[in-house]
């Protein structure tokens, strides 16, 4: 259970995306998501999947991944796919009862709602894939710096998400042994009804938590004998380097960006 | 002899506790010198290294580092100067990975980054872990992990390293690369000064001096052959000896006197067994 609450799934590789600056990554997904609705007509998605599918293959990685990558959110696409194509008025009606109904219209919206989900979902997969945590966490730092204009601590935010993340395999682990520990106790966390296992909880949580401020109170001892004085004059030890092939990601983006314009009004 | 450190009249009380917890406690550290802190559990010794490096704000006493005497304005001076190495190896690793924990203190001072980029290897070096600079701390053992932080102190090159029971937590085998590491860097040019809390009393004889708390005192200070040799005192302060010391003194007493003082079971048991030979 606990395995599959990890962070991110990376899967370490050195394929040409994997290698590519945490910032262009970022910063494409985020432009892809937004483009994937200038989706209009079936060129358009054809020429959307064709991309997705090609990025796919650019990982190195196994499609698997990105079937389990979507597995858990396919429920709510599809959810949302249905209550577009029951509840959408206009063009021809197939079908209605009551206030449900099936028409022309609907059928098209449920339908462009669950392609464009589907593009949103496996492109964030491809980023949390290719893209370890800690560079996720170097590249939301870079494009917030702009932020410190006005008085945003970027620097302090930076290191709070590398430190959180530091520490979710330490907390997992911990969570582990206290529920092992409370099991051999006879406390049951997988049986009886929603209140009786949210109940198994709480034994589980409170131990968690007190040991966990137990080690940000030793962490910051540890900072501050190591001279940690807040983010004033620090030196930094991890840097981002701008590559071409970084420049090549964007304008393979550009470009697709007006072919799609292009085949919408076709 | 030049003095490193020293204590004054030191006291410290906790705001909840109802008595003392550092009670008038004077000592002095010689530059160079490795000392060892013995004493049970709630005697005072980690409280007494966290006034050194101004970490508790006590109220009473002095305390003169490096020839700086601690104040709430010369605190970071006087950290530049003490590396400490805390007990549980997961609670004091702040990077992501091991190269970026070894950084944290060099980013700190504000080291240009190719100096630091040398100094990290350097250090990663030094305790033989520089093959796992990428990794990330839960993949590595307690005994890495203790490494790792040293590494971070050795990075920073201090004229005085503090290890807060920092082997406590650790297997036999990762506490003997743990010390290991500090044999060697005492044979360095800059061998630093060593200031280490243990309960092992194994550990505590490979220091040149031992000071013994007990109840927020220091009750006694000697080498540590005095010292393990009186049993009243380490009976009263409920310290156990080394197998291998307690089993040198009951053969002395039959008259089969070791020829040093053997630290380890190992070396006891190599040297029995090829003393009886040639008896």
């Amino acid at each position: 259970m606990l395995e599959q609450l990890t962070l991110g799934r990376y899967i370490p590789g050195h394929s040409w995306l994997h290698r590519l600056d945490p910032r262009a990554k970022l910063v494409l997904a985020c432009y892809f998501i937004v483009i994937a609705f200038l989706t209009t007509n079936w060129l358009t998605y054809v020429l959307m999947f064709a991309f997705i599918g090609g990025v796919i293959f650019l990982t190195g990685l196994s499609f698997s991944y990105f079937v389990r990558g979507i597995g858990p959110l396919i429920w709510l696409i599809v959810f949302t796919a249905i209550l577009q194509l029951l509840f959408t008025p206009g063009g021809h009606i197939y079908w209605h009862w009551g206030i449900l109904m099936i028409t022309s219209t609907g059928i098209q919206t449920s339908t462009a709602v669950f392609l464009r989900f589907l593009l949103i979902i496996t492109m964030a997969t491809v980023l949390t894939l290719t893209t370890a945590p800690l560079a996720i966490a170097d590249g939301v730092e870079a494009l917030l710096r702009p932020l410190r204009v006005i008085h945003f601590p970027v620097a302090q935010t930076a290191l709070m998400l590398s430190v959180a993340l530091r520490f979710v395999p330490t907390l997992l682990d911990e969570a582990q042994t206290i529920m092992n520990a409370q099991r051999a106790r006879g406390v049951e966390f997988n049986n009886g009804g929603l209140i009786k296992r949210l109940r198994a909880i709480v034994p589980l949580l409170i131990p968690l938590f007190v040991g966990a401020i137990g080690r940000a109170d030793d962490l910051a001892t540890a900072m501050e004998s190591r001279g940690y004085q807040g983010a004033t004059n620090r030196t930094r030890y991890r840097v981002l380097k701008w590559h071409n092939a970084d420049t090549i990601a964007v304008v393979v983006i550009l470009v697709l960006n007006i072919v799609l314009v292009v085949l919408r009004h076709m | 002899m030049t003095k490193i450190i020293s204590v004054n009249d030191l006291s410290y009380q906790y705001p909840d506790a109802d008595r003392p917890t550092l009670n008038h406690i004077s000592f002095e550290v010689n530059a160079g010198e490795w000392v060892a802190i013995v004493g049970h559990n709630g005697s005072g010794k980690s409280t007494l290294v966290r006034a050194l490096d101004g970490l508790i704000d006590f109220k009473s006493g002095t305390v003169t580092v490096a020839g700086t005497k601690l104040s709430p304005e010369s605190v970071w001076l006087v950290r530049e100067h003490i590396g400490m190495v805390f007990q549980n190896p997961d609670n004091q690793f702040v990077g992501a990975t091991v190269a970026d924990d070894v950084a944290f203190g060099l980013e700190n001072a504000g080291i240009p980054r190719p100096e630091m980029q040398q100094r990290v290897q350097d250090a990663l070096e030094a305790v033989d872990m520089w093959q796992f600079a990428e990794r990330e701390p839960s993949r590595l053992s307690g005994g890495q992990k203790q490494r790792v932080a040293l590494a971070g102190i050795i990075a920073m090159n201090p004229s005085i390293i503090v290890l807060d029971e920092a082997t406590s937590m650790l297997d036999p085998h990762g506490r003997q690369t743990v010390l290991s590491v500090l044999q060697h860097l005492r044979r360095s040019n800059q061998a630093p000064t060593i200031l280490s809390i243990t309960h092992d009393l194994s550990e505590a004889a490979q220091a040149q001096r031992l000071l013994v708390m007990d109840n927020g005192q220091l009750i006694s200070e000697g080498t540590p052959r005095t010292i393990f040799s009186d049993e009243q005192l380490l009976e009263s302060t409920g310290l156990d000896l080394p197998f291998s010391t307690k089993l040198s003194q009951q053969l002395a007493k039959q008259g089969l006197i070791a020829p040093k003082q053997y630290l380890t079971d190992d070396e006891l048991e190599d040297w029995l067994w090829q003393s009886h030979l040639t008896m």
